[in-house]
């Protein structure tokens, strides 16, 4: 949709402003910076380098890693069972709760989308348990509320994802955000068209909304693949019953404080790296088939 | 959604300085002339009210002392120990478990105690019993700090209900097989005779001893095979089929055991947890009994449910060890403590202590009583790696239970798990 202008409009003129000020001293720019640089190389590139490296050496806290080339990465995808199980019941959790959770949010945003003055008290209300979701509390009372469910293999995983979805709230706040920037003259001109809800909900909600949804999926794919908290208490850090609620990040922990064995657990923590990172450009690549930029000529 | 320059500049920055303060270090130095004594250890709310009076009178008599404790459960505790000792910030004196003790011991952490023995740190009236436990060829790694063994905790009243042989001095494995079955049909389909003991190593240890054999030989390596472990699993399948033990939703459930639950009417474990999960249930209607038998004796041994241990790199040697000492063979902590970490390891303080006990601690030192002359003395540290076959003993029976695999088809597994975890 766009109108044709007969004639050019006018930029404003820039007046200097502080930014402009700023921009032509760039050295300021940086010195704001360093915080932020010093923490990312300290915290965060340094000690995923000094992984890297300990995830080729055999290395039990106490005495200095021991050079063994490729040795953990060969153990863990040849002769560890428990690590393919970690991966199948990791696998099985991102594909079952990633879309429930955001078919959750987007089907509560939907209804809280419509202005009313109770939409902060509802909104605040759904996102609470997202608030809450990373605890222990929260996992604990799973515990107690699932008790039938914890201790069979088929459903303890059920519980979990269950706990996932009931977080729904960070994709939900999301998902209303985006909401309230379609304009409504969309819908007001594809009801003139005779459009109902539901055709207007896939034609026009559906694609606006696509950034958002597409948003949401990546970051939540990525977050569901490094879950921990509720499997841990859930299972009081076994994985069990049978391995079934054996996360991959339960397993790397185990290895790593458990066993002592570190060298294994940064194998195990790159490995997950490089998955979370080929899935991400995967989503990335079918994006251009699905997802639609209101700027876009389409 | 427009931020402004500045909000998102001025987040930045306090979210990088949070980061860099986490960096920070705080160092505990007492730069005002006292010595500070760290001392760690894993426990319930209850054993730390006793444990923290017993530090406090240690302190009131020891001028120029402060001693710092912190504690945790068994799980936390470990892994928050592991990163301090690897760290070079261990606690100078700490609680050590036996699955944990070659771990440390061997990797230079723990201070030899055997030249201090005798001298600062008194064992004349210890239960000679418990000492192997605490030590690794003839160095002393580990000083005993109770003394427990295993015991089958059963519901009296409801086994004379349901009509059920009580157990007595020389019961079997069938004997306790029937009368579950029997409790069962009575009081089932919600409760089970017995807490499904098949998946704990423990217990398999004690049937292993009961024949001759045992989990570890006293030089640390693997005291039985596939055999045992597939005939261990059948006599489980046999108590399924039976309906003798708790079905496997009920077992696998975290929350608590089934017998605190009252789930199930009969439940091995350790004396020394008898007392904080049985008794606000049951009261005085549950009973205490020894193991039933697989062939000769009871298979079961003694041993310290914790130990005291001084790190190696501790700067306070002395007070250290006066503090170890004073832990273990004070009459007035021990007085204290009571029976707050299973039976006082010192003779003298027990039999002062055994005069004043009442209700689940009287029970259970009374049960000790009975059974002590059967105990064998406690075993040599396992070696390194016996934590990761407990766990996976119990996880490739979690496959049994739920009819996933036979025992033909499990212990093979198992065994290669045993490898990997001990050959490593």
């Amino acid at each position: 949709m766009t109108t044709v202008l007969d004639r050019p409009v006018q930029k404003p003129r820039s007046t200097s402003t502080p930014a402009r000020r700023y921009g032509e001293r760039p050295s300021i720019a940086y010195l704001f910076l360093t915080p932020w640089v010093a923490g990312a190389l300290l915290l965060t590139l340094g000690p995923m380098l000094w992984l890297l490296y300990l995830s080729f050496t055999e290395y039990d806290l106490f005495t200095a890693p021991r050079w063994v080339g490729l040795d953990n990465y060969v153990r863990m995808l040849t002769v560890d069972p428990h690590f393919w199980n970690a991966v199948w019941a990791t696998s099985k959790f991102v594909l079952i709760s990633v879309p429930v959770q955001l078919a959750a949010a987007l089907g509560v945003a939907l209804l809280i989308h419509r202005k009313s003055r109770a939409q902060g008290f509802y909104r605040s209300a759904f996102y609470a348990p997202s608030l809450l979701g990373a605890s222990v509390s929260v996992a604990l009372v799973w515990r107690v509320i699932f008790h039938d469910w914890i201790g069979h293999p088929d459903r303890a995983l059920l519980a979990l994802v269950l706990l996932a979805v009931w977080q729904f709230g960070a994709p939900m706040v999301i998902f209303l955000a985006g909401l309230q920037q379609i304009p409504q003259e969309y819908y007001d001109a594809a009801a003139v068209d005779g459009a109902g809800p539901w055709r207007s909900f896939l034609k026009i909600t559906i694609p606006m909304l696509s950034p958002v949804i597409f948003f949401n999926l990546v970051l939540d794919t990525i977050r569901a693949f490094q879950v921990f908290t509720g499997a841990y208490v859930v299972s009081n850090g076994t994985g069990g019953p049978s391995d079934s609620t054996l996360f991959y990040t339960l397993y790397l922990y185990e290895k790593g404080f458990v066993e002592f064995k570190m060298g294994y657990a940064s194998a195990m923590s790159w490995f997950l790296l490089v998955v979370i990172a080929v899935i991400t450009a995967l989503l990335f690549r079918t994006a251009k088939g699905w997802v639609f930029y209101s700027g876009d000529e389409s | 959604m427009t931020v402004s320059r500045r909000t998102l500049l001025r987040t930045g920055l306090a979210l990088a300085g949070a980061g860099l303060t986490t960096t920070a270090c705080s160092s505990d130095g007492g730069g005002d002339g006292k010595t500070t004594l760290r001392f760690a250890w894993w426990g319930s709310e209850e054993r730390a009210k006793l444990t923290q009076q017993v530090v406090d009178l240690f302190v009131g008599k020891n001028p120029g002392v402060e001693v710092k404790t912190t504690y945790a459960a068994y799980d936390p505790y470990f892994q928050k120990l592991a990163t301090e000792m690897s760290g070079g910030n261990a606690p100078d004196v700490l609680q050590m478990g036996d699955r944990y003790l070659r771990e440390y011991a061997e990797r230079n952490t723990l201070l030899d105690l055997t030249p201090h023995l005798g001298k600062e740190v008194q064992t004349a009236d210890l239960e000679k019993k418990l000492f192997p436990a605490g030590n690794i060829g003839d160095k002393t790694y580990g000083l005993p700090m109770g003394q427990t063994t295993h015991v089958l905790q059963y519901d009296a009243k409801r086994w004379e209900e349901a009509g059920a042989k009580l157990p007595a001095e020389g019961w079997t494995w069938d004997d306790l097989k029937t009368a579950a079955a029997q409790v069962s049909a009575k009081f089932g389909p919600k409760v089970s005779g017995l807490s499904d003991p098949f998946g704990i190593e423990d217990w398999f240890g004690d049937w292993l001893r009961q024949q001759g054999k045992d989990l570890y030989t006293a030089d640390g390596k693997l005291g039985y095979g596939e055999a045992e472990v597939v005939a261990w699993w059948k006599l489980g399948v046999q108590f399924r089929e039976a309906k003798a033990i708790t079905p496997p939703e009920i077992t696998a459930n975290t929350t608590l055991t089934p017998f605190p639950r009252k789930e199930s009417t009969a439940e091995f474990c350790p004396d020394s947890t008898v007392g904080m999960t049985s008794w606000e249930t049951y009261g005085s209607e549950f009973a205490l009994t020894q193991f039933p038998t697989a062939g000769t004796g009871i298979g079961q041994f003694t041993q310290p449910p914790m130990m005291l241990s001084v790190a190696q790199r501790t700067k306070n040697k002395d007070v250290a060890l006066k503090f170890a000492d004073f832990f273990i063979n004070d009459p007035e902590a021990g007085a204290i403590l009571g029976m707050a970490r299973g039976l006082p390891p010192n003779l003298k303080i027990r039999e002062t202590l055994s005069a004043k006990l009442t209700d689940e601690w009287k029970m259970v030192a009374d049960y000790e009583a009975k059974v002590s002359p059967q105990l064998l003395p406690a075993p040599a540290p396992p070696p390194k790696g016996a934590g990761v076959v407990k766990t996976q003993f119990q996880r490739i029976y979690d496959d049994v239970m739920h009819g996933k695999a036979t025992p033909e088809a499990a212990a093979p597994r198992l065994m290669s798990e045993i490898q990997q975890a001990l050959g490593a």
